[in-house]
């Protein structure tokens, strides 16, 4: 093999390095994507819904998203809240359906979102968080009842979002439970979960887990092109077909190999489909939403029928600068809401997806001087033509420090669980009701199983 | 010679002074165990630093290493910034082109490459905007890193915690004293995560790293109560130029270089909860309190092991056994010399271990970590002496292709979790993997073809250069090119530390035989030369080059 090699390679050269190729699962097809694509159509699965998770990491401080207008809750509100209160004059009004004896506004930022709010689009779910069972400020105190673990530590909570368990060493998220119901449907699984904000747990199941694509969208290997590249592609994957004893790197591997496969389809899928007319704000989440509603429409192509996508909007940790950053946090998810719902209704695609926000926390009523510290229950948007929107849902909590829902330091307990918040939208996504305790296995501590904003 | 005599002491003595220095006497038995020890110890092997190793062996290695200047980048970016000191983005560029110089090019590789893990544990980040806005600052906290990673953790986790970028990222910056009337309260940010990630953790640890239980439970350190104290002991803090509390300098290096400093009227005076019941009493005053509180951060039982588990799986593995996390863990304790926090000592042992030092071949299977892929993209240009076509390490961006960057993470959180794995057969076995954190479907592509495009045109010799490119020098490995055998033999100490597989090496050798050698036909490339990039290419992008064993 020493020899000296001056000429082009042979026949022989080029057999052996195929065959090599071939000996692992090489860039070939995937789940026959073939036979799906020839088979598939683009009318739309007939069934086809689609969840889309905004995670704001970091925990969201609510309480300057939804205040209460009313006379006696404002000043509650405001005295409480000390430097951080949002003037009275500043809210936008909303009306909802229901009311519960207290006016309301929303931070002057969600123009939009009052305009979703209003035609009946959008909904708020009121002091949602993470409870393993019903919790009271005495029970609380007492610790006479359970207690998701590690409150307040943004590792955990953002944890127990994602699990709806309080088991910190949990590796599957409810998301992936809920699939593991609906995947069947989908020809190629992998595609039941994609994330547009790289690895979470939120969408790691036990019988699948998640494909993870940029904004921009998938990337193509790029080291093929030019002399040479037809057999560097070779052996590049007669590399990526080998043996190791080392799940190190077979899970590298099938990575690579899974990563490319997965491209090819889609970014042929992507370059077909019609270029979308509306626009998208300029931010990491704007581009992450597009991304997902361009991934929508491009479904029926792969006859896809149940997805879930998930995303992230960053910077919520306002310890310090609350009253600078969190109106152009506000801004933007406003932005990006009215966009993406706007975007589906272009393409006709709005009755089929919902969309809904989750954050690690809300935050302390009470101020720091210059923000607020991590708190415990947080109000939540959910967006889509099927929501019963217009409304608000959950209970209020009084926002009154060392009142009966102040846990300490302005930390407010909530009043609804992950575990209701999540079952209603799995509901609509189509998990049948004997299914619901295997993908939120707390959800019978809680009376009250469907919080009503998809319908029944 | 020493080795049977070591590793009778090594397997069963454990970690006593006497076993670490007759192993550290030991020279590296070849040039794959050199290359395998410097992929650890450094930004990356070279075939110099191989030699070099093997002539005066560890001993000698880390003395060197230790009496090596360090090489700071902020005086540097100092010097630079006078042109234009709030042109920010500009001056971020400058420090990053600083920080490549040094981790490249810094005869300290040891402390560069302890600096580098230390960040991914005492986290600061660019990506929030007001530590953005203080590249100077940001250039010091860098250099607070690399003075530090020799030094004693006390000392570190102090300078760390005074630093005005830390005051900024973590809020310990103008944190005021509480003010009942006006409900506010002292900021809790620093006190939590100055516990929960730069020193204790959340859970009570054995000097092994395991979870201890109570009732088949986890044991928290610390409640909402202790980080609210600690919340109090950091208040009354601000810039140290600054002549009241609610001041800020206008110029970069009283916002990023000079320490805090305490003004007494905004500090809380009266009694602090702390860890494990302890109490600090009222009155004692800022700095004691903050002596006091970081007294009792460093002399609890829970820093060894944590520091430990973290160190081993930056620098040699992501699934360190338990005793080897207790050897590493007792010389931080002092069990060395008897001086607790010596940082030196401690990484030491955590790059001597036996653990560490078993050939790939005598490690069980799921031994080793994904490699960062910052690190894949630094190793691959000190292997070969990159030179940037510009002068300088010009516009290095590696966040989006790689997810990494000098003082970039996402979060106080780092770039991944020590526990992380990803779905599939990691999972399921129980192991960590968090540098799967950030090598998804997304990821893998990404840094993929970063490194092709690194490889394949980036080298000196390359028909179509592009000014900012950064060269490698492949021209020494030409007249290996007509021995595909030996080439490629040599390519695999260098960059896999001599652990790649037959199967791969047959692969590897036939593909280059397979390229010819006369080039003469495209544009005066030199004979050879190609065949060595694409050999160089290949090796970079494979799996298991991705991983280190």
């Amino acid at each position: 093999m020493g020899a000296h090699r001056n000429s082009a390679p042979t026949r022989r050269d080029l057999l052996r390095l195929g065959a090599l190729a071939a000996v692992g699962t090489g860039f070939g097809t995937c789940c026959d994507l073939d036979r799906i694509l020839a088979a598939a159509g683009s009318t739309p699965r007939k069934d086809y819904r689609a969840l889309v998770c905004v995670f704001l990491a970091g925990g969201s401080d609510s309480h300057n998203l939804l205040v209460p207008r009313s006379k006696l809750e404002y000043g509650q509100y405001a005295a409480n809240r000390s430097n951080l209160a949002l003037p009275l004059e500043s809210l936008l009004p909303i009306d909802p359906l229901h009311s519960d004896g207290i006016d309301y506004g929303l931070a002057p930022q969600l123009e939009s979102s009052q305009t979703l709010f209003g035609e009946g689009k959008l909904a708020i779910l009121r002091n949602v968080g993470a409870l393993v069972e019903p919790v009271t400020k005495q029970s609380y105190l007492d610790k006479s009842v359970a207690l998701p673990p590690q409150l307040f530590s943004h590792k955990d909570q953002q944890h127990y979002w994602h699990t709806a368990l309080p088991d910190p060493g949990g590796k599957v998220g409810w998301a992936g439970r809920m699939s593991d119901h609906v995947f069947q449907g989908n020809p190629t699984p992998i595609l039941t979960n994609v994330s547009l904000a790289g690895a979470n747990l939120l969408q790691v199941g036990n019988q699948t887990s998640y494909y993870a694509m940029g904004a921009e969208g998938p990337q193509a290997l790029s080291g093929f092109d030019g002399q040479n590249g037809f057999l560097r592609k070779l052996a590049f994957e007669a590399l990526l077909g080998l043996e190791s004893d080392s799940p190190f790197v077979r899970s590298y591997a099938q990575l690579q190999v899974e990563a490319a496969q997965i491209e090819g389809v889609l970014s042929a899928a992507f370059a077909a489909s019609k270029p979308l007319a509306t626009q998208f704000p300029d931010s990491p989440l704007g581009a992450q939403l597009r991304r997902v509603v361009q991934s929508i429409a491009i479904a029926p192509g792969l006859a896809l029928e149940r997805q879930v996508f998930f995303c992230q909007k960053g910077a919520f940790d306002n310890h310090s600068n609350l009253i600078e950053e969190y109106p152009n946090l506000l801004a933007d998810l406003d932005a990006c809401l009215f966009a993406f719902q706007r975007a589906l209704e272009e393409l006709g695609l709005e009755e089929r997806v919902v969309l809904f926000t989750a954050s690690d926390f809300g935050r302390s009523l009470s101020s720091n001087g210059k923000g607020s510290d991590h708190g415990w229950g947080g109000h939540q948007l959910v967006l889509g033509a099927p929501v019963a929107g217009g409304d608000l849902y959950g209970t209020m909590p009084v926002l009154d420090l060392d009142g009966p829902d102040d846990v300490g330091a302005g930390r407010l307990l909530p009043s609804t669980s992950i575990d209701q918040y999540g079952a209603t939208l799995a509901r609509w996504f189509g998990v049948a009701e004997p299914e619901l305790p295997a993908v939120f296995p707390n959800l019978r501590s809680f009376a009250r199983q469907d919080l009503g904003f998809l319908g029944v | 010679m020493f080795a049977a005599t070591a590793a009778l002491c090594l397997s069963a003595c454990g970690a006593s002074p006497d076993s670490n220095a007759l192993a550290a006497q030991e020279l590296p038995k070849d040039d794959a165990a050199a290359a395998r020890f410097l992929s650890r110890a450094t930004f990356g092997a070279t075939l110099d630093e191989i030699e070099r190793l093997r002539t005066i062996g560890y001993t000698a290695w880390f003395e060197e290493q230790r009496a090596a200047s360090p090489t700071l980048i902020r005086p540097e970016l100092e010097a630079q910034l006078l042109p234009d000191p709030e042109d920010v983005y500009a001056n971020d560029v400058r420090r990053r082109e600083l920080w490549w110089r040094a981790v490249l090019r810094g005869e300290d590789q040891l402390r560069q490459r302890v600096a580098w893990a230390l960040s991914q544990i005492l986290v600061v980040s660019t990506q929030d905007m007001e530590v953005f806005d203080v590249p100077l600052g940001v250039a010091e906290y860098q250099d607070i890193l690399v003075r530090g990673a020799f030094g004693n953790f006390r000392d570190l986790l102090e300078q760390v915690t005074l630093s005005p970028i830390m005051g900024i990222y973590l809020d310990m910056l103008k944190n005021a004293k509480g003010n009942d009337a006006l409900n506010l309260r002292p900021d809790e940010n620093f006190a939590r995560e100055v516990l929960q990630l730069f020193s204790i953790g959340l859970v009570r640890l054995a000097e092994d790293g395991a979870i201890l239980l109570e009732d088949g439970q986890p044991i928290a350190t610390y409640d909402q109560a202790v980080v609210e104290g600690f919340a109090r002991v950091f208040t009354g803090w601000s810039y140290g130029t600054g002549a009241q509390f609610e001041d800020t300098p206008l110029d970069q290096f009283g916002r990023g270089v000079v320490p805090m400093k305490a003004f007494e009227a905004q500090h809380e005076p009266g009694q602090k909860l702390l860890l494990d019941g302890f109490v600090l009493p009222a009155g004692l005053g800022a700095e004691a309190d903050m002596a006091a509180a970081l007294d009792l951060i460093f002399e609890h039982g829970n820093v060894g092991p944590f520091l430990a588990k973290h160190l081993i799986q930056r620098l040699v593995t992501s699934n360190p056994t338990p005793a080897y996390i207790g050897r590493v863990a007792a010389v931080f304790s002092g069990n060395g010399n008897g001086q607790r926090g010596d940082l030196f000592a401690t990484v030491r042992a955590v790059l001597m271990d036996p653990e560490a030092r078993a050939s790939a071949a005598d490690q069980p299977a799921e031994f080793g970590k994904l490699r960062e892929p910052l690190l894949r993209l630094a190793s691959l240009w000190r292997a070969f002496d990159a030179e940037p076509a510009s002068g300088e390490f010009t516009e290095v961006d590696t966040l989006d292709a790689l997810a990494q960057g000098p003082l970039e993470a996402p979060s106080v959180f780092n770039y991944y979790d020590p526990d992380f794995a990803p779905s599939g057969e990691l999972s399921v076995s129980g192991l960590a993997a968090p540098e799967f954190q950030i090598t998804t479907h997304r990821g893998i592509a990404a840094a993929t073809n970063r490194l092709f495009e690194r490889v394949l045109e980036d080298h000196q010799g390359f028909p179509y250069p592009q000014r900012d490119d950064i060269l490698l020098d492949l021209d020494p490995w030409l007249d290996l090119s007509s021995d595909p055998v030996a080439l490629v033999a040599q390519l695999d100490v260098l960059l896999m530390s001599g652990n790649m597989s037959e199967e791969m090496r047959e692969i590897l050798e036939l593909y280059c035989s397979a390229i010819p050698l006369d080039q003469a036909a495209n544009l005066g490339v030199p004979n050879g030369l190609k065949r060595v990039v694409e050999a160089v290419n290949l090796i970079v992008t494979s799996p298991e080059a991705a991983v280190e064993r």
